[in-house]
């Protein structure tokens, strides 16, 4: 099977190349057995677009290319028109902006697709005018970090009857859409709680540097490690766990707290990279360096060059330039081979593979692959 | 032995209801956890109080002229990263100090400018500063973070100690005296509640209304630009996106916990101290006795009403 042009509702409404297309398709059936025909066709009405306005939008925003071999110019007029594909980040930070780059880097050589990096300043009510933008401008995919997984919904919902597919990177959305490519909070927190109870002989005490609540991935990363300390080792125990806003300065000053009140603290976990280094000047100050064994998450260079230096026990590392190409490749997949959001009935999850990066294990990780 | 009748002594407390009301949370906190009352836990309010400490002093005349500087946080930032960028140049630390606090400084003096010439609200300019020098720091710094290594005696500003003491308490104890001498001892003292009480009275009497307003505007960016520095010094990176919005919020919470009035005349740089031990305190403590953060959102707000209630008793 040659062609992959499943706008059937749009037929009538579809120009004269399209329908030669359909009819190049049924040449091509004949080919094939008759059950697979009938299978594809259920898949296909299934897929098929709701209404013959999307499907003209559709067949406006892919006419300009052939599928089939990738290249423009099928249609002279439509030629010059790329399909747009856009991320929509949080706001400016090493690991969106990590993102954008291992995403630019996929798409920039489909040569048919332009790609541009949104900015949602922090604000919710940014993200979903950009959406609506998107959405208007007739975006192929939409990648979504979203700052609110409940107050976003609606405009994913949105994008989705417009047909365009929505991938969220990292924080997921209560609102099911296309993909979700995300790092592995929940079970690479269970390994973090293993690597750090290893490395306090299995007993002690312990505190969690945690985020404000209110996020989703918060919750993955507590639990996981609350999780994997009851499953790997069960001895030590949770003496604090506070909130330090994922803010080195706000983690040195509740760390100095915390160990005001456990002199005997063992260990101290930071929900990410910003927290565990706070936690690694207070260690440093105090002379600690060394007996308190601290875990971060994430795997940001300052991490892994303090975990080089000794001062750092360890962090879950993730590639985010490669989580972003995983994302601009699915969302090709889905552009070029004219899948519409309205196609899925459940959405996609990917977790991305991890390393706990150690003093031992620290140094597999290449400089092309820090962020 | 003289009788003193209950509302007596009630009306002699009255003004000293929030040192009162620390008094006490102290005495409870300590009795749940000894250790809260050590030494190096109070060494570490106050050293905890330092950013916005610097920051709450230096505004606190602001506020007191019935105005509010919401430029703080993204100045902060800029600050920092303006220090980064010149040491990264090579310069000296007399240079590199002295190109982040003026920029702090222009960019208040731009503020107070803007609010005594061309008599616009200051709620609406700063806000309108916020987001053109948050524009600023992100385009001189990008989204990294920018590591501040080898660099000891810009590191000691924040990390350093003096005398047994943390070098960024001793600053902020420096800046608060000076600031409290400025309030007590110059005219500009006297100016600042005098515009705050009837700005106008204050301008028929003859007063320089728009020098001291460009001044007291400058006062407050160059404070948030030395906390930028002490922050950057503290966590030893720069980032564009340091002071997140809601810094403002805490600055001015300090100051008008403390006893300041939001719409200006009455208030203290010294009680703005208050507020912010208050606060310190506070946050400590639910910190030391390890309170789950929904409890402690509960708690602080509740302890800041009661605070402010008794305060109000007469």
């Amino acid at each position: 099977m040659r062609s992959h042009f499943w706008d059937r509702n749009g037929r009538s409404h579809l120009e004269e190349t399209a329908q030669t297309r359909l009819n190049t398709r049924e040449e091509d059936m004949t080919e094939a057995t008759t059950k697979t025909n009938d299978q594809r066709r259920n898949f296909l009405k299934g897929l098929a677009l709701g209404s013959a306005a999307i499907g003209g939008a559709a067949a406006g925003l892919f006419g300009g290319i052939d599928v089939t071999t990738g290249s423009v110019g099928v249609q002279p007029a439509r030629a010059a028109t790329n399909i747009k594909m856009s991320f929509i980040q949080w706001q400016p930070h090493t690991v969106p902006a990590a993102w954008s780059k291992g995403i630019e880097e996929v798409l920039k050589t489909q040569q048919v697709i332009d790609y541009q990096l949104l900015d949602g300043q922090n604000k919710v009510e940014v993200q979903v005018s950009l959406i609506e933008t998107l959405i208007n401008q007739g975006a192929a995919a939409i990648f979504l970090q979203p700052i609110d997984s409940v107050a976003l919904a609606p405009s994913i919902a949105k994008a989705k009857r417009a047909g365009i597919p929505v991938i969220t990177l990292n924080i997921d959305a209560t609102e099911a859409h296309a993909a979700h490519v995300e790092m592995n909070h929940y079970f690479g927190a269970m390994d973090i709680a293993k690597a750090l109870g290893d490395a306090m002989g299995g007993k002690g005490e312990v505190a969690i540097l945690n985020a404000p609540p209110g996020i989703i991935i918060r919750d993955q990363r507590t639990n996981g490690f609350v999780d994997g300390l009851k499953q790997h080792h069960p001895d030590i125990k949770i003496v604090a766990d506070q909130v330090a806003d994922w803010d080195r300065k706000k983690a040195q000053d509740v760390l100095n707290t915390i160990l005001v009140a456990n002199p005997n603290l063992g260990g101290v976990y930071g929900v990410n990279d910003s927290m565990a280094l706070g936690a690694v000047d207070v260690a440093k100050e105090k002379g600690l360096v060394g007996k308190l064994v601290i875990f971060g998450n994430d795997g940001e260079t300052d991490a892994l060059e303090s975990i080089a230096a000794g001062d750092l026990t360890g962090t879950q590392y993730t590639d985010v330039y490669q989580q972003g190409r995983l994302a601009a490749a699915a969302a090709t997949v889905l552009a070029t081979g004219l899948v519409p959001a309205t196609a899925f009935g459940q959405q996609g999850h990917l977790l991305m593979p991890y390393v706990i990066a150690t003093k031992d294990t620290v140094g597999q990780i290449q400089p092309s692959q820090r962020w | 032995m003289r009788v003193v009748s209950a509302g007596a002594v009630g009306r002699r407390l009255v003004p000293h209801a929030l040192p009162l009301v620390i008094l006490v949370i102290v005495i409870v906190f300590s009795i749940a956890q000894p250790a809260f009352i050590k030494p190096e836990n109070l060494i570490g309010i106050v050293r905890q109080m330092t950013l916005v400490g610097i920051m709450a002093v230096c505004t606190t005349f602001v506020i007191m002229t019935g105005g509010v500087d919401l430029s703080v946080g993204p100045v902060l930032a800029t600050a920092g990263l303006v220090s980064f960028f010149t040491m990264q140049a090579g310069m000296p630390l007399p240079i590199v100090l002295a190109t982040g606090l003026g920029l702090g400084l222009a960019i208040g003096v731009v503020n107070g400018a803007i609010v005594a010439f061309l008599q616009l609200p200051p709620i609406i300019v700063t806000l309108a500063t916020l987001s053109m020098v948050r524009g600023a720091a992100l385009i001189l710094g990008g989204p990294d973070l920018h590591l501040i290594r080898d660099e000891p005696a810009f590191t000691f500003i924040g990390t350093g100690t003096l005398f047994g003491l943390p070098f960024s308490i001793i600053l902020f104890v420096a800046v608060t005296l000076a600031m409290i001498f400025v309030q007590r001892r110059t005219p500009l003292g006297l100016l600042v509640a005098a515009i705050g009480d009837n700005e106008r009275a204050a301008y028929l009497s003859g007063h320089k209304i728009a020098a001291t307003k460009v001044t007291i505007y400058g006062i407050s960016g160059l404070g948030a630009a030395l906390a930028g520095i002490v922050q950057s010094s503290q966590v030893h990176t720069a980032a564009a996106t340091y002071g997140p919005f809601g810094t403002e919020l805490d600055v001015i919470a300090a100051v008008v916990l403390g006893g300041t009035s939001i719409a200006g005349g009455s208030g203290s740089v010294a009680r703005t101290v208050v507020g912010l031990l208050f606060l310190g305190v506070v946050s400590n403590g639910m910190n030391i006795l390890n309170v789950p953060i929904d409890i402690q959102l509960m708690a602080k707000g509740a302890i800041i009403v009661v605070a402010l209630g008794l305060g109000e008793l007469k």
